[in-house]
């Protein structure tokens, strides 16, 4: 799906001006089919490797999560979407099945969604080496998304009979925000911090949450 | 790693792969939608006869079975602990008060679970990949989810291997990945990350080029695309897939009609 938007430049020469056109490709591609791809074998192989860390059927620490907020941030929509088909995938070996996996997704792709969009509506530091974006980088990837996501997926575990809405809304609630706290705390912040600089620098860095911007001629 | 598929020639292997998806999906849903615990336990039932019938060895569920004693012990706890107590009670020790209704919801919660994990496994353990493609395009999913559903199922094996050596070469150089507290651990898995997912995008380059150069787009046009080898759909596979749906159906008009549809899980009715 290619959209071409022109962008018209005059020439800077004697009259008359003549028009140049360049053009910015906002396209959806094989690059973002490929990235969304890995991103979700990523995310599925670090939840099925992940259920060693669980206490109470929820994760101490919960490592796809802030793997999908890393990839939120350097591939855009396309690396937070691995969140949904990875947990869709990694369903069965949390004791789910495939349609809930596919409801737990919704969650699951939510967080990443919210903390790629604010950190990039901030325009915070990638590589989070100033106060600034470290501290927004934690208020929301580790407090506000999880928070959220915590509350939309707790409904789920009480309407599928696994938590009664007492434990769900007190230690279930409590544990799933920690889990994904602490998992991008530990990991998320050094990944950032590690790879972001080569991200970054590479083809595959999405400056645009949705488009990777190409242009040509 | 994650495929447990092995070609086997019996009854549930040789089914069409729209069969293949459509029992086990059914199983599922029906599980969710039903609020009595006789019908649950007859799902159970219905699953792991298509288990046995469909040949899977031992080994392949017994780290499953592990993961159904570990969750249905947090279930039981959760329920036994935490419930408000309505309902008569069972027996009283001290501050604990178990009452029917709990002791119904652990025994539904139990239920569910066996039968959403053992479909799975019946789904994953008789399905190939190329199969698995072709009954959800038949499905009617979209094209586009297939073709990332199957490149990341393809991207596993890949994967895996890389971690593998990924982790090798780590413990050689004195990395103890199972010593030390879950943070600790946690920390140490960055060490095993950090290479992965530079490797892992590496590739995804490699692959967007290739997937450029033979003009592959994920438009509209791609809706058209054929199979190499299609499976065809016999007179067995039209009754059984016919019986699954009308069981839902069925099922899911009489929940409505009780007003029990989409809170059985919630304490489920004997």
């Amino acid at each position: 799906m290619n959209i071409r938007v022109a962008k018209t430049s005059t020439s800077p020469t004697t009259s008359p001006p003549v028009a140049t056109e360049t053009f910015v490709k906002k396209r959806i591609g094989a690059t973002e089919i490929a990235i969304l791809a890995m991103a979700t074998a990523i995310y599925t192989v670090l939840a099925m490797l992940n259920a060693g860390f669980t206490i109470a059927g929820l994760a101490l620490i919960y490592v796809p999560y802030a793997f999908a907020v890393v990839a939120a941030m350097w591939f855009g929509v396309w690396g937070a979407m691995g969140a949904y088909f990875g947990t869709v995938l990694m369903s069965p070996f949390w004791g789910y099945g495939y349609p809930i996996g596919a409801v737990f997704g919704v969650p699951d792709v939510l967080s990443p969604i919210i903390v790629g969009l604010a950190l990039r509506k901030l325009s915070i530091d990638p590589t989070l080496r100033d106060k600034r974006s470290f501290f927004l980088w934690i208020l929301i990837g580790a407090l506000v998304a999880p928070s959220i996501e915590a509350l939309t997926a707790m409904p789920v575990f009480i309407a599928l009979g696994w938590y009664t809405p007492q434990y769900a809304f007190t230690y279930g609630y409590a544990l799933y925000v920690c889990g994904d706290a602490l998992g991008l705390i530990i990991v998320g912040t050094i990944l950032m911090r590690a790879l972001s600089g080569y991200m970054t620098k590479t083809s595959l860095y999405f400056k645009n949450f949705i488009y990777r911007q190409v242009e040509s001629a | 790693m994650y495929s447990l598929y092995v070609k086997r020639n019996n009854f549930i292997c040789n089914l069409n792969p729209v069969t293949k998806t459509v029992i086990p999906f059914s199983l599922m849903l029906l599980g969710i939608i039903s609020s009595y615990l006789v019908v649950d336990l007859i799902i159970l039932a219905v699953s792991v006869l298509l288990l046995v019938l469909s040949r899977l060895s031992a080994a392949t569920l017994r780290p499953y079975l592990r993961t159904i004693a570990f969750l249905s012990i947090v279930f039981s706890i959760n329920w036994l602990f935490f419930s408000t107590g309505t309902g008569a009670p069972i027996f009283v020790i001290g501050w604990l008060k178990v009452t029917e209704h709990a002791l119904v919801a652990t025994l539904t919660g139990i239920t569910r679970l066996l039968i959403f994990i053992l479909t799975s496994i019946l789904y994953m353990g008789t399905i190939s990949t190329s199969e698995l493609i072709e009954g959800l395009r038949k499905l009617k999913v979209p094209y586009i989810v297939c073709f990332i559903l199957m490149m990341a199922m393809r991207f596993f094996p890949t994967l895996a291997a890389d971690l593998n050596m990924i982790k090798e070469a780590q413990m050689s150089r004195g990395t103890e990945f199972e010593k030390g507290s879950p943070i600790l651990r946690a920390k140490k898995t960055v060490a095993i990350l950090i290479p992965l997912l530079v490797l892992s995008f590496r590739r995804v380059a490699v692959i967007s080029y290739g997937l450029e150069a033979r003009a592959f787009t994920p438009s509209l046009r791609s809706l058209n695309r054929t199979f190499f080898k299609e499976s065809p759909m016999r007179p067995r596979d039209k009754v059984i897939v016919t019986v699954c749906i009308v069981a839902f159906v069925g099922m899911a008009i009489y929940e409505i009609l009780r007003g029990n549809f989409g809170v059985g899980g919630a304490g489920g009715v004997v």
